[in-house]
């Protein structure tokens, strides 16, 4: 439901989601992006919670910057050196409420290469929410009737998609038909998890037949935006693919070209002395599986490194970084790969290495031993 | 029964304008355990008659029999596989397999003909032995000798047991010494094994330890002396 909320501080619009806490771990994975060291998800036992996004706490002014005696000794943890430290104390129980009053402050106390190496580091330990400070929630009670409650902040959530988290808060389903003069819950949406993506559109078919009026939409009906960037990635995956494969099968061809041009000899002594087409196709086809299968493990394990690395750290897109956060996507890209794309890439490779080891291969074939022979 | 006969046997080339009778007319019987050399200048049709013989090149027109087959008979996969069994070669220049050993060299031939462990193994250490390489079973063949490498190769032509060797200019690459080692080599496993050996050559010291030679001019056999 469309809300205010307001803070002794701030005002903004948001989104209330009332959900029942338990079965919403099941279709979302909200549970899952809880800001660490930052409250806790809902919970029935405990009235009056809200869970608010990083985003919805900044605006709200729910989210300071403050440097007590503990920050100063977990970066001391962190091996800041203590030059840098020396310089934080004064700093001391003066709350920044935004990113960049605290930034600026940092600004005019380090030297650009201190803040690039500790800035991010003093920001994080620095970094605390109101937790349990009261929210009060404005909206109309479905009649026109403006109803108010107040809330406290449970804990803060962060996905990547900034768009959602600017909005979206979420208590608890009960309180809110209360709120709202209601004794039952009033259910505005079913999520639906499916196992496979792609069996949406079937799913959606069957359900509009049972949904008696009731709109049943797919992932990609809702978000439209997303879907079409989700089409453009996989269009973009597959072009890429393509490029990087013709560039392998150049390659391959390349390398065992000059592999039979080298032993014209070899392979002319090898056909004289008795090794029949087949023995000598199969050869260098072996040989060519073998050189792409050494590369293909070689560069498997460096990429899942370099991914899984990335995938702690983030890529961040710092120049574009605002135009990502506008279209709704993070600034910081956390990449993962998945086993069947690990496979599917995998096969790719093979297949285009059989398919480009024909062509050296027929040539070894076309030889004649006597030729062959006589090179230098 | 002869293991090798060749009757009336003409290769000509017809690449450039001119054409060339590498071998015009050549008619020769070979039989078992002869040491037999083909001498004759440079372009006379030495390596063009060996690879006929070999069957590596089909003869423009003429009959070469080995052991009763009519080598223009067989398909070119069936030729390939009665080359590996009946014919051994040795090259100019060594060929062995760089990647491989000594000993590996040897047992290839054994390898493709499916033979088993036991017999490759006591096959390649009699030959290795007899070229006198015991010692560089596990050698690749850069860490040898010029002369070195030629044994191992004379050991791998007699691998499988063929009719006979074929070995074109065997020693050209060689110093006399190891040339002439080789040639003693060569004629006691042609003793030991009852073996053909032909090869061509054109350096005086290796005819004169042959016991036949014979000597090509133009393509044509000019004269065909046995002796003792
Ligand atoms: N592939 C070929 N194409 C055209 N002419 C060739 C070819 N091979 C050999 N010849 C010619 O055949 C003749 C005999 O060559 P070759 O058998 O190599 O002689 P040798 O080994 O006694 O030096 C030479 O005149 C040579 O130029
Ligand atoms: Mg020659």
């Amino acid at each position: 439901m469309v809300a205010m909320a307001n803070t002794p501080w701030a005002t903004t619009g948001v989104i209330v989601y009332g959900i029942d806490p338990e079965r919403e771990k099941s279709v979302t994975e909200i549970w899952k992006k809880l800001v660490p060291g930052a409250g806790e998800y809902p919970d029935i036992s405990r009235p009056g919670e809200v869970l608010i996004s990083d985003k919805c706490a900044e605006i709200l002014k729910l989210k300071h910057y403050i440097i007590t005696e503990d920050v100063i000794d977990q970066l001391r943890g962190e091996k800041v050196p203590e030059n840098i430290l020396l310089r934080l104390p004064d700093l001391k129980e003066t709350r920044f409420r935004s990113p960049k009053d605290f930034r600026d402050i940092l600004k005019m106390r380090f030297t650009r290469r201190e803040l690039d190496r500790y800035g991010n580091l003093i920001a994080a330990a620095a970094l605390d929410y109101r937790i349990r400070n009261r929210v009060l929630l404005t909206l109309s009670d479905g009649t026109g009737t403006p109803v108010q409650g107040a809330f406290r902040v449970c804990g803060i959530y962060k996905t990547t998609n900034t768009g959602f988290d600017q909005a979206a808060i979420f208590v608890n389903a009960r309180e809110l038909a209360q709120l709202c003069g209601k004794d039952e819950i009033m259910t505005h949406e079913i999520a639906i998890l499916l196992n496979d993506i792609k069996e949406a559109g079937n799913v959606k078919d069957k359900l509009e037949g049972i949904s008696s009026g009731n709109s049943v939409r797919t992932w990609r009906e809702l978000a439209p935006d997303a879907a079409l960037m989700n089409d453009y990635m996989i269009m973009y995956y597959f072009m890429f693919i393509g490029i990087i494969m013709l560039a392998l099968a150049f390659g391959i061809i390349n390398t065992m070209l000059m592999a039979i041009l080298e032993r014209t000899r070899e392979l002319g002594m090898l056909m004289a002395i008795g090794m029949n087409r087949k023995r000598i196709f199969s050869m260098i086809m072996l040989e060519t599986i073998f050189l792409t299968l050494t590369g293909a493990v070689t560069g498997m394990i460096a990429g899942w490194a370099i991914v899984e690395v990335l995938g702690k750290t983030g890529i961040h897109f710092s120049g574009w970084g605002e135009g990502f956060e506008a279209m709704g996507f993070a600034a910081r890209v956390y990449p993962v790969v998945t086993p069947d794309f690990f496979i599917f890439t995998t096969l790719l490779v093979v297949v285009t290495a059989i398919i480009s080891s024909l062509w050296p291969a027929r040539k070894a074939l076309k030889l004649n031993p006597v030729e062959a022979l006589r090179t230098e | 029964m002869k293991v090798l006969e060749l009757k009336d046997v003409h290769k000509t080339y017809n690449s450039s304008e001119v054409k060339v009778h590498a071998v015009n007319g050549v008619t020769l019987d070979f039989d078992e355990a002869e040491f037999a050399a083909i001498v004759g200048p440079s372009g006379s049709g030495k390596t063009t008659l060996l690879n006929l013989i070999g069957g590596l090149d089909m003869p423009t027109s003429g009959e070469i029999t080995i052991d009763g087959t009519d080598l223009s008979r067989l398909k070119s996969s069936q030729l390939i596989d009665f080359r590996m069994r009946n014919i051994g070669f040795v090259f100019q220049s060594y060929n062995l397999i760089p990647v491989l050993s000594a000993k590996e060299n040897v047992e290839f031939i054994m390898l493709l003909q499916k033979w088993s462990k036991e017999e490759r193994e006591k096959r390649t250490f009699e030959l290795l032995k007899a070229v006198g390489l015991s010692d560089r079973v596990n050698s690749r063949p850069s860490k040898m000798s010029g002369g070195q490498q030629q044994r191992v190769a004379v050991a791998r032509a007699l691998a499988s047991r063929p009719k006979f060797v074929l070995a074109d200019e065997p020693t050209a690459n060689l110093d006399s010494k190891s040339a002439a080692n080789l040639l003693e080599i060569m004629e006691k496993l042609n003793h030991e094994e009852k073996v053909t050996f032909i090869f061509s050559t054109h350096d005086a010291r290796v005819v004169k330890m042959a016991h036949r030679v014979i000597t090509l001019e133009d393509g044509k056999v000019v004269s065909d002396e046995v002796r003792e």
